[in-house]
């Protein structure tokens, strides 16, 4: 490798690095290569370049694939000094009805309140509601039949709260049993690109 | 043996009832003993005390099928026809194996959730902001400024309703009351505009301002601000379990009725 090409290659990883830096939300890998005059492909090999060097510098955070974007998220092993700062790790949690909620939307969607009632067994129009106020789902349409029902679905926030790149990495309902079975092993869904980045990330998990 | 201090409310509903005998007895869903589980379910949806109007309605609308399920496995079978016979459990059977999927996928869901969190994004929240701000609040908001903010809510043009829209918002204000409490049940404390916004209907601004006061009388809530006329904090007050059913129960009939003449937005010229 000559001198200039590893120039080059770090001041791509630079650029990439301070536009991740400069936003909070996730960005996606197109608008990324937009701004820093890239190719889309090159921006995921640098930031799998990135997220190697982090690693291998014992850096406090990773780039994950969030909600179909690029994030910068701290280790998961630090949760509890952030916490001390003030933030409100864990702290929002769901209820239980909210979250089975909308596990039936993120899975049936678009789904009516109708149907998820029939499934739920209990009325959903307030939990309905809370979802939709915390724009973890969204209107996205009318069933065509009579009265034409609202349907609903998820929002890219749903991804983003639940840290998964896109609905794909939901588990496959078939699936689930074995899942839950094995304790660790629902981690691999958070990992952003398969086994490629961030393997640490994913597969340590601090419950605190 | 059987634990009679059993609450109903930590049940999700009849389903997540239903399922728990299910797994309590160990019973094969695909040939339950209706007879015994429409009994063990009646035993415990007679306890149910103190449970809503709308979630009774819920538990017993159950009791009805697993009744009806039952009588109708009481009915002769025809002779011969064993092939035609359709097995009147099959459509709850369905919906069980159907609900028991999406407890375990919420299970998982909840793992998703911690993980995620514990994956701290960059910058703070607003709520996490104010959190930080505690010992410098300066400024215990009165109703006064409550009533001012949903006064400049109000006198905002209203959204220009649907020409089909025909459905009206209905919500009684212990409902509202009710929807409130859960939100701050998850977090401490709510912003003003997390309860509404500019695009919601003058009636539902309405209930949600009385039962904001309902529930700052109750002593359930404080209302504070960091700055004369800066954002309005709705904060949980820690409760003694005295005053927690207190504004629970409906002492009025549900105001839906008187609600409805002036509940339409009217377009002021």
């Amino acid at each position: 490798m000559n001198l200039e090409h590893q120039m080059a290659e770090y001041s791509k990883q630079t650029i990439v690095e301070g536009l991740l830096f400069a936003s909070v939300e996730p960005v996606s890998a197109g608008k990324l290569a937009r701004a820093a005059e890239m190719k889309e492909d090159e921006v995921v090999k640098v930031v799998f370049l990135l997220n190697g060097q982090y690693e291998k510098e014992g850096r406090a955070f990773r780039i994950l694939n969030i909600s179909g974007g690029y994030q910068f998220r701290a280790l998961p092993e630090l949760a509890g000094y952030i916490r001390s700062l003030g933030r409100q790790i864990a702290a929002h949690r769901l209820s239980q009805a909210a979250l089975q909620t909308i596990s039936v939307v993120a899975y049936r969607q678009p789904i009516g309140r109708a149907e998820i009632e029939k499934i739920r067994g209990v009325n959903v129009q307030g939990v309905l509601k809370t979802l939709l106020e915390r724009k973890l789902i969204t209107v996205c349409g009318r069933a065509p039949v009579l009265g034409r029902p609202l349907l609903y679905g998820t929002t890219p926030e749903f991804l983003r709260y639940f840290g998964l790149p896109d609905l794909g990495h939901l588990p496959k309902e078939s699936e689930l049993e074995v899942i839950l079975g094995e304790e660790s092993a629902d981690s691999r869904y958070l990992e952003s690109d398969k086994d490629e980045q961030n393997e640490e990330l994913g597969g340590q998990q601090v419950l605190m | 043996m059987e634990d009679y201090q059993v609450r109903l409310d930590i049940f999700e509903g009849p389903m997540d009832l239903l399922v728990y005998l299910i797994r309590q007895q160990e019973i094969d869903i695909y040939d339950i003993p209706i007879a015994l589980l429409a009994d063990q379910y009646l035993e415990y949806v007679t306890r149910i005390e103190n449970l809503d109007l709308e979630k009774a309605g819920d538990f017993l609308l159950m009791a009805a099928t697993l009744l009806q399920i039952k009588s109708r496995m009481l009915l002769p079978r025809p002779e011969g026809e064993d092939e035609e016979w359709e097995d009147p459990r099959t459509e709850l059977v369905e919906k069980i194996v159907e609900y028991m999927q999406f407890k375990e996928i919420a299970e998982h869901m909840r793992r998703l959730e911690e993980l995620s969190s514990i994956k701290a994004e960059r910058g703070f929240s607003e709520v996490e902001l104010y959190s930080c701000q505690e010992e410098d609040i300066q400024v215990d908001a009165t109703v006064n400024e409550l009533i001012l903010a949903f006064g400049r809510l109000l006198l905002k043009k209203p959204p220009p309703e649907p020409v089909h829209h025909i459905l009206r918002e209905k919500i009684s204000t212990a409902r509202r009351v009710g929807e409130i409490r859960e939100m701050l049940r998850q977090r401490r404390r709510l912003i003003f505009s997390d309860l509404v916004s500019e695009g919601s209907s003058r009636f539902f601004i309405v209930v949600t301002l009385v039962a904001l006061l309902e529930m700052a009388k109750g002593g359930e809530i404080k209302i504070e601000q960091t700055d004369p006329f800066s954002q309005l904090w709705i904060v949980r007050k820690r409760l003694k379990s005295a005053t927690v059913n207190g504004p629970d129960k409906p002492e009025e009939p549900p105001e839906d009725r008187a609600g409805t003449d002036s509940a339409e937005p009217v377009h002021m010229d």
